[in-house]
């Protein structure tokens, strides 16, 4: 069988696996909310594309990416999307319709004139896969969301004009958070493989300094080449303000790279790559432009391993270190399991380090009539991790636990300078650096889960979290300290699952905007289904996701998380 | 948060927990597959369609059609998909308003057979005025059209004449989730349907 063009490429590189809408699990709109669904403890929503994950091992979620919030490039990282090119069946088709319930339906035959709220939001996406003939495939999608859009259309609105809200989407005049038109074309064959994606439409980034959205529309070309072990990738990036009346802006990113590694398995394997990366962005108004070339290098391994001492024993051992836009980061992480019996503890490690390089160029934003609103990455940031637990196996109940312990140094803290509002936004200036102190996290986390039969299944958990240190009051998203949830799946033998959660959160704080923003102690709900068709080649999904329960805001500028619908279907032929 | 608080709300929650836990000890379901596709029905059907609740004061009754495509789905349980179309006069001015519904749900057929059938499911449903109908565009948002997800209850009667062919006359309620309340539906139907086996 031909290897697809994604297995190929994962195999080079080694990518991290890349969320779904249409994967396993409740439907969501993004692979974010699906992430909120299942640990909704860690989760603050900023707006309907983008949310800050805090308190898992670190304060900050670690990645590819920097930790905080603020993207690699200053105002913009995005890729097309590349889960398709893991696909095998010559035809895959996928559509998910979405609604935020929040509007009244006929509202401008029922009310007078002119007192109509504006229509809420839908959520569209799909897209098709094709492979034309073994090793090749074609793709197109649409990515489309309107959703947790809403209470920031009056300053939207205000930036683009009214009359333009027709433009500024593929469809509908919602000015949606992203409407993105996407295709692309993917080939394997043996040792070589290719792929062209392409990515163009509109989508609006908020910074999390300022408070401030920002539109954007252009397009994003992303080329991949792999010949044997070598892999050459060349993107380029350009996005324009469509607001030149509010403010011009312009970004522009060329980048390529040369990789070369051994990832003859997953379980062992190194990578190196080196590359040239130029990018400039430039602003009458908004932001301090700046144009840089730059060498981004990087190198990863990784290392798995399964010791056969009073029982097997796996380890793991994965690191990389990298220097790209300036900033230097680097981890390592280190973790064995016992396996093979009913009791299987397991211990972990991880540690970080970041530090900006010469010429490193700080992230500022102008406010008329507050200042600036400037981001700057820590020097010398770090932090490590402890965590122990266990997972106990049995005939029909599972249980385990985990303990974590965690310091980091330099964790970025706001410090404001002032505050304001624009067409109904709130806006801050200040500067977001490091803390002088040391931020501590412990966190509990323990479940049981029950049913014998893997579609029928029940699982309780909680959790407890607490953070210790002089700025532990300052930083900006402080996490539920504790949360409790019940999880379960059933299957019917009509080939109709039903999965549903129940989440009680405690209270969380965000800090930084004045006063401090207090998210009450709630529940979270979440109810799918699932119907696959006979031959299994057509998969029915409907969700209702937060269906009961008040409309709960996590920002003070943000959009609440409130009752949405989604139906889906997925068909591979 | 205090402890105390977190373990009477961990009590409830496993409360919530047991009757589901007790479900869990029922025998498994596989190799069990439904039995969609392996007999069809197909109905046309003429319906009266009657806005309930807030719907009242923006529209008046109006006729419309819809087809139905049923299948057996598991034991008595059948599948089925609906699309139905209606055109409606708005109470202010008297415009036509095209009104649609459509969606997967499931009906129980082993009741007596002069007896309903009860059905359920999840709809998607549409509201819009045409451009010629409306040339100022005076709505702006119901030119676009407004979809809205909503859930149905039916009852149907089915009565057969003779093999393939088959009369049914139903009712349905459409609860369309809207805010701040659902916006709410009702229709009559008499249908005639062909059966494929």
């Amino acid at each position: 069988m031909a290897l697809s063009p994604g297995k190929w490429l994962r195999a080079l590189v080694l990518a991290a696996p890349l969320g779904s809408a249409a994967g396993e699990g409740i439907l969501a709109e993004s692979p974010l909310q699906a992430d909120r669904l299942e640990r909704p403890g860690n989760h603050f929503l900023l707006d309907g594309s983008q949310g800050f994950v805090a308190g898992r091992h670190f304060y900050q979620a670690r990645g590819a990416e920097p930790p905080f919030l603020w993207p690699a490039d200053p105002f913009l990282a995005y890729a097309p999307d590349t889960a398709w090119l893991d696909d095998t069946a010559r035809v895959r088709m996928r559509g998910l319709l979405g609604n935020e319930i929040g509007d009244a339906m006929l509202q401008e035959l029922r009310l007078p004139a002119g007192e109509a709220e504006d229509n809420r939001t839908p959520c569209t996406e799909g897209g098709v896969s094709w492979s034309l003939r073994p090793g090749w495939r074609l793709h197109a999608g649409l990515d489309q969301n309107d959703h947790f859009s809403y209470s920031t259309m009056p300053v939207r609105q205000a930036m683009v004009g009214e009359a333009r809200r027709d433009d500024l989407a593929w469809f509908g005049g919602n000015i949606p958070p992203r409407s993105l038109a996407e295709a692309g074309v993917g080939f394997a064959d043996g040792m070589r493989a290719a792929s062209l994606r392409f990515a163009r439409g509109w989508w609006w980034t908020p910074s999390p300094v300022s408070g401030r959205i920002y539109p954007w529309e252009g397009r994003t070309l992303a080329l991949d080449l792999g010949v044997g072990r070598a892999r050459l990738a060349l993107k380029h990036e350009a996005w324009d303000s469509p607001a030149p009346g509010y403010y011009a802006a312009s970004w522009r990113r060329a980048d390529i790279r040369l990789s070369w590694g051994a990832p003859d398995s997953a379980s062992r394997g190194w990578r190196a790559e080196a590359g040239w990366e130029r990018r400039a962005l430039r602003s009458d108004s908004a932001f301090a432009g700046f144009a840089r070339a730059d060498i981004p290098a990087a190198f990863r391994y990784w290392r798995k391993d399964t010791l056969a001492a009073s029982g097997p024993v796996r380890v793991s051992l994965a690191g990389s270190a990298r220097v790209a836009q300036d900033v230097f980061a680097a981890e390592q992480t280190a973790a064995w399991e016992e396996g093979g019996g009913g009791f299987r503890p397991f211990q972990r490690f991880d540690l970080y380090y970041r530090r900006p390089m010469p010429g490193y160029v700080p992230a500022v934003e102008y406010l008329s009539g507050l200042g600036e609103a400037v981001y700057r990455e820590a020097a010398d940031a770090r932090g490590g991790a402890a965590a122990a637990g266990f997972l106990r196996k049995g005939a029909f109940i599972e249980s385990g636990g985990e303990a974590a312990w965690s310091g980091e140094w330099r964790t970025p803290v706001f410090r404001p300078d002032a505050y304001g509002e624009r067409d109904g936004s709130l806006l801050r200036a200040g500067t977001y650096a490091a803390s002088s102190h040391a931020l501590w996290n412990g966190t509990l986390e323990m479940h049981v889960g029950m049913g014998r039969d893997p579609d029928r299944s029940l699982r309780l958990e909680a959790g407890w979290r607490r953070f210790y240190g002089a700025d532990a009051g300052r930083v900006e998203f402080r996490p539920s300290r504790w949360w409790a949830s019940v999880r379960g799946s059933w299957s019917f033998p009509s080939d109709l699952r039903a999965e549903g959660r129940l989440n009680w959160m405690g209270a969380k704080e965000v800090r930084g905007w004045e006063p401090v923003f207090r998210v009450p102690a709630h529940f979270e709900n979440a109810l799918g289904l699932s119907q696959s068709l006979p031959g299994e080649r057509v998969v029915l999904r409907f969700s209702l996701l937060h269906a009961f329960g008040a409309d709960l805001r996590e920002q003070p500028d943000g959009n609440p998380l409130r009752f949405r619908v989604l139906g889906g279907a997925e068909a591979v032929f | 948060m205090p402890f105390p608080r977190l373990f009477r709300q961990a009590r409830a929650l496993i409360r919530i927990a047991v009757l589901p836990a007790g479900c869990l000890l029922l025998p498994g379901t596989a190799g069990a597959h439904s039995a969609l596709f392996t007999a069809f029905s197909l109905e046309a059907k003429a319906d009266y369609v009657v806005p309930m609740g807030n719907l009242r004061s923006a529209l008046e009754p109006g006729a419309g059609m819809g087809l139905r495509l049923s299948s057996p789905y598991y034991g008595s349980l059948g599948a089925f998909v609906f699309l139905d179309v209606a055109r409606m006069a708005a109470r202010s001015g008297a415009l036509p308003v095209l009104f649609g519904g459509g969606g997967p749900g499931l009906e129980w057929a082993g009741l007596p057979a002069w007896l309903p059938r009860p059905g359920g499911g999840a709809g998607l449903y549409l509201a819009r005025i045409g451009e010629d109908d409306d040339p100022e565009e005076r709505y702006e948002f119901l030119h676009g059209g407004e979809s809205e997800f909503g859930l149905f209850a039916s009852l149907r009667w089915e009565a057969p004449l003779g093999r393939r062919l088959a009369l049914s006359a139903g009712a349905r309620w459409d609860e369309i989730l809207t805010s701040p309340e659902s916006s709410r539906m009702f229709s009559a139907s008499l249908g005639i349907g062909w059966r494929w086996h």
